[in-house]
């Protein structure tokens, strides 16, 4: 290997751990795997620091004592929060109930529109009739031009309302 | 437990359903011990921290904002706790955990009893194993913790940097000169012409 190889071989060397965990520019790494092809010594190491990761993903963490029943017993009950908190907990605590009473006030809700009663059309013309009077009360046309009909101006002297 | 599951226990806890929390506490128990361990050095050190830590994480879960980084809140509150211990310990200043003594504690590789080996990880033998560990427990504390959440927990990155509460590069950069002194330390069991 020529000095000029070693000297590139030590500075990719000092690299490959950061190589190894995917760190390092797009570029940087293209030059580095560029190198790799073409030196068997630093492939190798490379590999070495892969089967290092390897060996730590295979070694499995300890495992812990079971701690609930020392746990458990310091577990204080929740309270309900006060003011708009309180209405949160409820729901987040009763979901279930939350939905059923949800869907039963949305049924509720459909049957009373479904069922309620249709109003008659002699109330619906009283209705009309006394909304007229109202809007010509002191101006006959009044009501007219409310309701986009004016296409006449009013006759003078009939504008004054009759007691 | 994927983290839609995981929420969805958290927000039960929340309100106050023991049996969510217990099953969150199951999913976590193992990797706070172990990750207390690696902190404070010692196996009782690591049992009260971790009850410590699910007693106040029980305590403070109505106030965690976001339920998706349960993980990352729950091994901050054993980071503090680890601290506390070795404050109280006076060995050194809790906040500086990156001079924590080489083989402070009991080794990795003494495990419990009744441990059920993992089918894909017992591909490795026992001696493998406890060079692995021995060459982890030689690490110092800053190398020993991202090591063991991300290769051991099985955490990523950005949970890592949550946790220790560094930039993301520091805990790659962490890694990366860890798994260098590792690959030294475990040359009969890395290198191709040694195996």
């Amino acid at each position: 290997m020529s000095t000029r190889q070693d000297s590139e071989c030590e500075r990719i060397w000092e690299l490959l751990p950061d190589f190894a965990v995917g760190r390092g520019s797009a570029r940087a790494r293209a030059s580095i795997q560029c190198h790799l092809d073409s030196c068997p010594a630093c492939a190798r190491e490379v590999r070495a620091l892969e089967r290092t990761s390897e060996l730590l993903n295979r070694t499995p963490a300890e495992p812990a004592p079971d701690l609930w029943d020392a746990i458990r017993p310091n577990l204080a009950t929740r309270k309900a929060p006060a003011g708009a908190g309180r209405l949160r907990w409820w729901f987040a605590r009763h979901r279930l109930q939350s939905a059923i009473a949800g869907m039963a006030a949305a049924i509720a809700i459909a049957a009373l529109l479904v069922t309620s009663p249709q109003t008659p059309p002699e109330v619906e013309a009283q209705t009309y009739f006394s909304g007229h009077a109202a809007m010509s009360w002191r101006e006959p046309f009044a009501d007219k031009a409310g309701l986009g009909l004016a296409g006449f101006a009013p006759v003078e002297g009939q504008t004054e309302h009759v007691e | 437990m994927d983290k839609v599951a995981e929420c969805e226990l958290v927000q039960r806890a929340k309100v106050g359903d023991v049996p969510a929390f217990e099953a969150l506490y199951r999913q976590y128990n193992d990797r706070i011990y172990n990750f207390a361990k690696q902190v404070t050095g010692s196996a009782e050190d690591a049992c009260d921290v971790a009850q410590e830590t699910f007693i106040r994480a029980w305590d403070s879960l109505p106030r965690l904002r976001s339920d998706g980084t349960f993980g990352v809140w729950l091994h901050r509150i054993a980071l503090n706790l680890s601290s506390d211990v070795l404050k109280k310990r006076g060995r050194q200043h809790a906040a500086d955990l990156d001079g924590l003594q080489d083989g402070l504690g009991e080794p990795c590789h003494a495990r419990l009893e009744g441990n059920a080996p993992n089918p894909e990880r017992a591909v490795i033998s026992t001696e493998v194993q406890d060079a692995v560990c021995r060459a982890v427990d030689s690490l110092s504390a800053d190398h020993r913790l991202v090591v063991t959440m991300h290769h051991m927990e099985g955490m990523d990155i950005e949970s890592i940097a949550g946790v220790l509460g560094v930039p993301r590069g520091t805990v790659m950069s962490r890694l990366s000169r860890a798994r260098e002194i590792l690959r030294r330390k475990l040359v009969p069991y890395v290198e191709e012409d040694q195996r």
